[in-house]
């Protein structure tokens, strides 16, 4: 039962709020209560899955393959977990970004049904399904992404709706595709016949246009020029939302395709898609470092952070899989994280242009201290959380013998490292007499507090690694075991 | 007291400074001065009592807490103390404490002082967790952050758009290193399955066939990263744009030798061809930069690029000494002492160097300060007079680093290194001393030109001694620069860093002996001495400038070696950039985002025109729907 609240809150929380809310300022109380209360819930489902094992719920009592069912394995649990998480603070934030006088009333419901989204999108069983799920999350995006938005930014906006329609189209092919060839759209029955089709061209055939479809999403080289370009332009709530969570849900379906639903022997996939992640981090972390301003190296360090956990994909073993699981959730929190301290340097200094800001570690040393752990955790610098999930990917790189990749890796961190401290340099360590630093506009401070509080997960996580790997393990060998998958959706059926 | 108390106290102390500087002195500078300077003088006392009265000399390092433990994978923290860490220990604590003294003259009006003090606790905090870690894993945290501090420093002058492109160019350079260290260390991880310094010890010795020259090599790209070495070493110089206590403390006696203690911490990793190319890089990069040295007059360049020449000496001493140990007749000699011939021979010059390069910058930035921040050496002259305790002193440390026979700590430690390249390679040999005669020769133009003469600006006209903070430190580095040498009789030496500073040390003897202090005396005297005859009458122009055009030139070219990396940049990764950024435009751009808006535009204006409202039209275009299908269905259509 536990499955279905994470679809279900979000769902009830838009609507109510839509309609029986009419004053702002109870309407913020609602939907932050609500977004507390689902990120307990999310906490809880976690923790039931791992202690009691993974859930499944059939829609209407119709079994699988027939009906809709919804899967809470470790790794949706964990996704479940970091939407509810980057999603609450992001909803605070935005309280302080945004006056109560200027928020679109439509903001929070949208975002409720973004979140809807994307918990669907991490929980249902079938192909189907996750199609609607990237639907609503992208009906949702495309009206956040233009609700305060003025003429400017809708035409920047617009190759990111025409990419995703594209993206949305060839998804529904892929789930046309698949009933052609599987005759079924349930991942566990796919899987299943799969398997017995293992080694024929179709299938890879298939495996390709998944991996155009979901890279599409992901923001894998060369598809990903429309993200840099419309992450600037939202209020930067919404951009570290987007930016922490959106990419990830393409990175995710492509665990659980080549982890769970594909046969094990896609080689011309797995190089294929290697060489397409050396590239997105590698370029992604070049055109980072040639922004001026922190909003830009930040969308292009999403680029080259995909890229990472999409190789390890490629490495196919319980290992990587669990590097990339941990990696993916470190960089939610610090991606999200990072952009928020960009929102605060945009309040201190009226701008994110890095000429422009300055001061900033002389006049708000703790943002200046959450910046640079958050930074030097981005950049993977021991002991720090993403050191470990970067240390796996290269130990698991180092495994399978692609010293290549690794170098192209390491580079690619050591150019993370150079930007970051790019927006060191420039916003906080630098003294500047010509900028000011506005610190009489007070909502700095609760900004600060929740970048604190994104910072403070991360240092755990990074001091005490070893409960989080071993939770991504978990994850990753349930994702690598398909008997197991097939036995729990399908039961004894065939 | 416990020995893990003490050390965690050494630790601590720089690092609440900086969180107190960082929480209470970011706008008070004489507050962050205080605590800065406090925590340096609580590392030097703790760090003395335990080197003279503590500690028994006996390998410490059962302070480990386990942390993470993986399946096979397990990660300690841990903090040892051997005699390499110790002699570390002992130069960090004594010469940091100096410059801090000195820095509170320096810096004294200065308006980043805040920011000053609370970076160089963070300095000395990373530079001392490095010296004490107890595996590779802690050595790259610290590593890292020393770097990451050193970056800071040089940026301090912010201002300056010299200071910004240098710290930029040092982090660069210092990552291509990093980035072969990094992957020396998972290698070394993946062959021997720990990254515990003593296990590794033992897990090499069990196995040594399994070390490789590849991986001794992709250490030492870290090593050649820090301590600036060919072809890594363009930074240095450049980051001589930072304040002068910085050059002295981090770019010349501490962080730059953190490459020589990594190396005399890991000696046993290096195979014999490894040591081999270590060697000959640290002679090239001995004898490359005495020559650049000529053509520099900037006062701090000149000590820039005789740090790097003095860095090659010890990297050399490593090589060579390491090589020379572990030939069968130096063991048969000298049994199992001879393993630490390498590691002693370049800690001991890593360690008087440490002093007398300290005094020299120290001295430098004592010049600067006078003649209010003027470097260019030809618009000094005559300081002798005026300065008279800086002069002194600074003749020492050139007498130092020249290397005088029996009054100069520098000559004991280069005679060593001299004697093993003498026992390995007659041609090294031949090199090196060469480039201690160039020494010899620029650090006395050096000397002549600043300190002799007639002044030959207003500034250096009107330049008079400076404060005590500034020039106590100097004497009391002067002091070490003369006696260090005598490591056995002179009393400030702890007796527990002997065995490595003396027993571990290659001595000569016999005529052996004599022929190097001759050689060394000739060296020495010849260069001074041509410095000052050649460089006496100088005014305003270099004398070889004028006098030998194309040596001055040669020396002037540095070999070309920035203008290469320039060119590279330019050249080549300007070019990729620019391809890049016009398929960028062309395909990205135009193609996929015009032609994506085009598309839809275009699908558009189609249906616009399908729907026009008319339900005349509509009903024609039902019929035609109505034709085709039932062609479909008759079969006429497709298949």
């Amino acid at each position: 039962m536990q499955v279905i609240f994470p679809l279900l809150i979000p769902l009830l929380t838009a609507i109510l709020g839509l309609l029986a809310i009419r004053s702002s300022a109870g309407r913020r109380l609602f939907f932050a209560a609500s977004a507390g209360g689902q990120l307990l819930f999310s906490l809880w489902l976690l923790a039931s899955v791992f202690s009691s094992g993974s859930q499944v719920m059939y829609l209407g009592g119709w079994s699988a393959p027939y009906g809709i069912v919804l899967v809470a394995d470790p790794i949706a649990a964990i996704m479940v977990v970091l939407v509810c998480l980057t999603a609450f603070s992001c909803i605070l934030y935005g309280f302080q970004e945004t006056s109560i006088r200027n928020e679109h009333p439509l903001r929070l419901p949208l975002i409720q049904f973004l979140v809807l989204g994307l918990n669907l999108s991490f929980l249902t069983g079938d192909l189907f399904n996750l199609f609607v799920a990237f639907e609503v999350m992208l009906l949702a995006s495309y009206a956040l992404l233009t609700l305060e938005a003025d003429d400017w930014d809708v035409r920047q906006a617009f190759p990111y709706l025409a990419i995703n329609l594209f993206g949305s189209a060839f998804l529904i092919a892929l789930c046309a595709f698949a009933y052609g060839l599987f005759g079924t759209l349930n991942f566990a029955h796919i899987a299943v016949r799969a398997q017995e089709m293992s080694g024929e061209p179709l299938l890879v055939a298939f495996g390709m246009l998944a991996m155009l479809v979901f890279g599409i999403k992901a923001g894998l080289f060369p598809l990903y020029y429309w993200l840099p370009n419309a992450y600037p332009i939202m209020p930067i709530a919404l951009a570290a939302l987007f930016g922490g969570m959106l990419t990830k849900v393409g990175v995710y379906v492509l665990l659980r395709l080549f982890g769970t639903i594909l046969p094990h022997d896609m080689d011309l996939l797995y190089v294929v898609l290697a060489w397409l992640s050396a590239a997105t981090m590698f370029f992604g972390v070049l055109g980072a470092a040639s922004r001026p301003y922190i909003r830009g190296i930040l969308s292009f360090h999403i680029l080259s952070q995909v890229g990472f956990m999409m190789l390890a994909i490629t490495f196919m073993t319980p290992f990587a899989f669990a590097a990339a699981i941990l990696y993916m959730a470190h960089n939610i929190i610090v991606k999200s994280g990072l952009f928020l301290v960009g929102g605060a340097v945009m309040v201190l200094n009226r701008t994110d242009k890095l000429e422009n800001t300055g001061n900033l570690w002389v006049r708000t040393p703790v943002l200046g201290v959450g910046f640079l752990l958050l930074a030097l955790s981005l950049a993977g610098i021991p002991p720090l959380s993403g050191f470990w999930g970067k240390y796996m990917i290269i130990v698991a790189g180092f495994t399978a013998g692609e010293y290549v990749l690794v170098a192209i890796a390491i580079v690619t961190g050591l150019l993370t490292l150079f930007s970051m401290l790019k927006i060191w340099m420039g916003s906080f360590w630098q003294s500047k007499e010509s900028v000011p630093v506005v610190t009489s506009d007070r909502r700095w401070i609760p900004m600060t507090v929740i970048v604190g509080g994104l910072t403070v997960i991360s240092l755990i996580i990074g001091l005490l690694p070893e409960f989080f790997i071993q939770m991504a393990m978990t994850a990753a060998e349930g994702l690598l075991d398909k008997d197991a998958y097939i036995r729990l959706v399908l039961g004894d059926l065939p | 007291m416990h020995l893990p108390d003490i050390l965690l106290l050494i630790l601590l102390a720089p690092l609440v400074s900086a969180g107190l500087i960082w929480l209470f002195g970011r706008r008070n500078g004489h507050l962050a001065a205080t605590l800065s300077v406090g925590a340096a003088g609580i590392i030097a006392v703790a760090s003395l009592y335990l080197l003279f009265a503590f500690w028994d000399g006996a390998v410490a390092e059962d302070m480990a807490i386990r942390w993470v433990t993986l399946g096979e994978f397990s990660l300690s923290l841990g903090f040892s103390l051997n005699m390499v860490s110790a002699t570390m220990l002992f130069v960090v604590g004594v010469v940091g404490f100096l410059i801090h003294i000195f820095s509170l003259g320096y810096m004294a009006d200065d308006a980043g002082k805040g920011r000053f003090f609370g970076g160089l606790s963070i300095f000395m905090f990373s530079m001392l967790g490095m010296v004490l870690s107890d595996n590779l894993f802690m050595i790259f945290v610290f590593w890292e952050l020393v770097g990451f501090s050193s970056y800071m420093l040089i940026g301090h002058y912010m201002k300056k758009g010299e200071a910004a492109e240098a710290s930029k160019k040092a982090f660069i350079v210092n990552r291509v290193g990093d980035f072969g260290l990094l992957i020396g260390f998972i290698i070394v991880f993946w062959t021997f399955g720990t990254t515990q310094i003593s296990e590794l010890a033992v897990a090499v010795g069990a196995e040594p066939e399994l070390l490789s020259t590849i991986m001794g090599l992709l250490l030492f790209c870290g090593v050649a990263g820090k301590s600036a070495q060919l072809p890594l070493h363009v930074w240095l110089p450049d980051a001589m744009a930072g304040p002068t206590p910085i050059s002295a403390l981090i770019h010349a006696a501490t962080m730059a030798a953190a490459g020589v203690f990594l190396v005399a911490r890991l000696p046993f990793l290096f195979t014999v061809d490894a040591l081999t190319i270590i060697a000959w890089i640290g002679v090239i990069t001995a004898l490359s930069s005495a020559i650049w040295a000529f053509a520099q007059n900037d006062i701090k360049k000149i000590l820039a690029y005789s740090t790097l020449s003095q860095l090659g000496f010890m990297v050399a001493g490593f090589g060579f000494g390491s090589l020379y140990g572990g030939s069968a007749a130096a063991i048969e000699a000298y049994g199992a002492q001879a393993a630490l011939f390498g590691v002693g021979a370049a800690l001991f010059h890593m360690t008087t160097h440490a002093f007398f390069k300290a005094l020299l910058f120290l001295g430098a930035g004592s010049v600067i300060h006078a003649c209010h921040h003027e470097q260019d050496i030809y618009k000094m002259g005559g300081l002798l007079k005026k300065m008279p305790i800086t002069g002194i002193t600074f003749a020492i440390g050139v007498i130092t680093i020249a290397a005088v026979p029996f009054v100069a700590s520098g000559f004991f430690s280069k005679d060593a290194i001299l004697y093993v390249a003498k026992l390995v390679n007659p041609v090294a040999f031949g090199l090196l001393v060469g480039a201690a005669l160039l020494t010899a020769t620029y650090m006395g133009r050096l000397f002549v030109v600043v300190f002799l003469g007639k002044p030959r600006s207003e500034a250096a006209e009107h330049a008079h001694e400076t404060s005590w903070v500034m020039w106590l430190p100097l004497a009391v580095l002067a002091f070490f620069s003369v006696f260090a040498g005598y490591v056995k009789q002179f009393p400030l030496i702890p007796a527990t860093l002997h065995p490595i500073l003396y027993d571990a040390v290659p001595h000569p003897a016999g005529s052996e002996h004599t022929l190097l202090i001759i050689i060394s005396a000739v060296a020495a005297t010849m260069g001074l001495l041509g410095a000052f005859l050649f460089y006496r009458k100088a005014d305003q122009i270099d004398p070889l400038q004028e006098k030998a055009y194309p040596l001055w030139v040669v020396a002037k070219s540095r070999f070309f070696f920035d203008e290469v990396y320039d060119a590279y940049v330019a050249k080549v990764q300007q070019r990729v950039a620019e391809v890049l950024s016009f398929l960028d435009a062309l395909l990205i751009s135009g193609l996929l985002v015009r032609g994506s808006a085009g598309l839809v535009g275009v699908f558009g204006i189609l249906a616009r025109t399908l729907h026009t409202g008319n339900v005349h039209s509509y009903v024609w275009w039902f019929f035609a729907g109505l034709f085709i299908f039932s062609l479909y269905a008759f079969g006429l259509l497709g298949g």
